[in-house]
């Protein structure tokens, strides 16, 4: 559904995407992980045709994101990272101007389904401005798919979010795939990535450096890490199995932890780094 | 018609503003202070192109409101849209053409333009001169309405903060509105200046409305000069939006 290849940014000197290439298949939720500044949004605004690529090229059910832009804006949704609903609209005024903008018939019926489906009842008079972040990010997720995307990109669909509606949230992007949508989302929340991603891609400075189903890529480090303070440091041993992380850590003369290896181990193992602040 | 989301987009949330008593206030407030302060102190003693400074004021107040508004309403909405709400990038992302987007703005920028000037040829019958009946007069304005909202569009999409949209009333549209015809005779000015305020968009609109108005002969090249603009800033949009994205 999704095909990059040797996809380049450069902003002046700077390498926002630097050589990616990736690809996603039909009716999975693929996941760009990485921290702020890795060139997860950048990928997706060329992915969504508002970029321009610097060299490289993409392609979105076999539509090239810069010849055929037009064709491609049909068969994809959006929710960017920041929320751009029309706070001065109400909740259905913004979700049938979207219709009206993708050229929908049948607006009324589709908009009081999906208000429905983001919990939304009862609100649908109210001015976007006053609903809370939480109805707000489930109104943009509603908008994105109101025209019946085949491939829907979320840019950190959950960021600033309680853990409680982050929940919310991640079932509705469940659901969205039993609906046979391809979904592709950023998100530097780990757990986030390993709940709902059939496979992730870790990207650093531009880099993508790992790629694979989220138990591949932990299976490849070992699967478990002790973690230990070194010189006020922490620092990271990575085994096979639990008894060799055991064996380790009765070697020591100092406390450890011992648990299991998260997609975060990953990033530290390959950078050195860690992901979220 | 795909530029109608667009301009529906924009007539919703004019509609639901008119409704609050302080835009509504402040809408008639500018026009009828000038009218008050200049037409009424000044207004039936001093004469100006051998008619009373009021009646010489109403047309003028009419190219200036139609064209004030118009351009503010495009250059808020498209700069907020696209630098701080992000809303701009929905257009963007979904299949509507630049050209729809530019029409969609030109024609909402346009009933901005119109509503203002509709209040001042109502509040203009209060002081005893009702709306001029010629069909002229309404060509001239909607044309002015169309051209000065493509330029607001302009500055909407030039600017790069919000700050930039009052730079640019400031150079742009705050001394054309002084100087070209609208509270004073451009026959005052010297001879070059005279010159070039005489191709500005908005001295032809204040020619021509004042001629309707006064029922004098209707300078007829101010049509082609007038559209020639609005087609002008119409490209011009078209061309920094395909630039910019």
């Amino acid at each position: 559904m999704i095909k990059v290849e040797n996809l380049v940014k450069e902003y002046g000197k700077i390498k926002a995407v630097d050589d990616v290439s990736f690809s996603v298949e039909e009716g999975e939720i693929f996941g760009l992980l990485g921290p702020n500044g890795a060139g997860k949004t950048t990928i997706i605004r060329i992915l969504t045709t508002i970029l321009l690529p610097t060299k490289g090229r993409a392609r979105i059910c076999g539509f090239d994101v810069v010849k055929d832009a037009d064709k491609v804006r049909n068969m994809i949704g959006v929710a960017p990272q920041e929320i751009n609903l029309d706070r001065e609209l109400t909740v259905y005024e913004n979700l049938m101007i979207h219709g009206m903008l993708h050229r929908m018939k049948d607006l009324k019926k589709r908009a009081d389904e999906l208000i429905r489906w983001a919990g939304l009842e009862g609100r649908e008079d109210t001015i976007v401005e006053e609903l809370s972040g939480g109805m707000k990010r489930r109104l943009l997720i509603a908008r994105a798919i109101m025209h019946y995307p085949k491939v829907l990109f979320l840019d950190e669909p959950t960021v600033g979010l309680d853990p409680q509606i982050r929940r919310q949230i991640w079932d509705m992007i469940k659901n969205l795939k039993d609906e046979g949508i391809t979904i592709m989302l950023t998100t530097h929340y780990i757990e986030e990535a390993e709940t709902l991603c059939d496979r992730v891609g870790i990207l650093n400075r531009g880099k993508l450096i790992a790629i694979g189903k989220p138990e591949e890529l932990k299976e490849r480090i070992g699967r478990f890490v002790v973690e230990l303070l070194n010189k006020g440091k922490t620092e990271y041993r990575f085994f096979p199995d639990r008894r060799s992380a055991s064996r380790f850590v009765e070697g020591l003369n100092q406390d450890a932890v011992i648990r299991k290896v998260n997609l975060e181990d990953v990033f530290i193992k390959i950078t050195g780094e860690k992901i979220e602040e | 018609m795909s530029f109608y989301p667009v301009f529906l987009r924009e007539l919703i949330v004019f509609k639901r503003r008119l409704f609050r008593k302080s835009y509504f206030i402040s809408t008639l407030f500018t026009p009828v202070l000038y009218l008050l302060t200049f037409g009424l102190s000044l207004g039936r003693r001093i004469q100006m192109e051998g008619v009373s400074y009021l009646e010489f004021l109403i047309p003028g107040l009419i190219s200036f409101a139609s064209a004030n508004e118009s351009f503010k309403w495009n250059a808020m909405s498209v700069s907020l849209g696209r630098i701080y709400y992000k809303t701009f990038e929905e257009y963007l992302v979904s299949p509507v053409s630049f050209s729809s987007i530019m029409i969609g703005y030109c024609l909402s920028g346009c009933i901005k333009g119109l509503f203002s000037s509709f209040m001042i040829m109502l509040v203009a019958i209060f002081f005893g001169y009702p709306p001029p009946a010629d069909p002229l007069f309404y060509v001239v304005l909607l044309l002015n309405c169309i051209l000065f909202s493509s330029l607001g569009t302009v500055a909407g999409i030039l600017a790069k903060s919000y700050n930039d949209v009052f730079v640019f009333s400031n150079f742009f549209i705050a001394p054309m509105t002084f100087l070209c015809g609208t509270f004073f005779s451009v026959k005052r000015f010297p001879d070059w200046i005279k010159t070039i305020i005489f191709y500005l968009p908005l001295t032809q609109t204040s020619l021509a409305l004042r001629a309707s108005f006064l029922k004098k002969e209707f300078p007829l090249y101010s049509i082609p000069i007038l559209f020639a603009f609005t087609v002008f800033f119409y490209f011009l949009g078209l061309f920094l939006l395909r630039r910019k994205s």
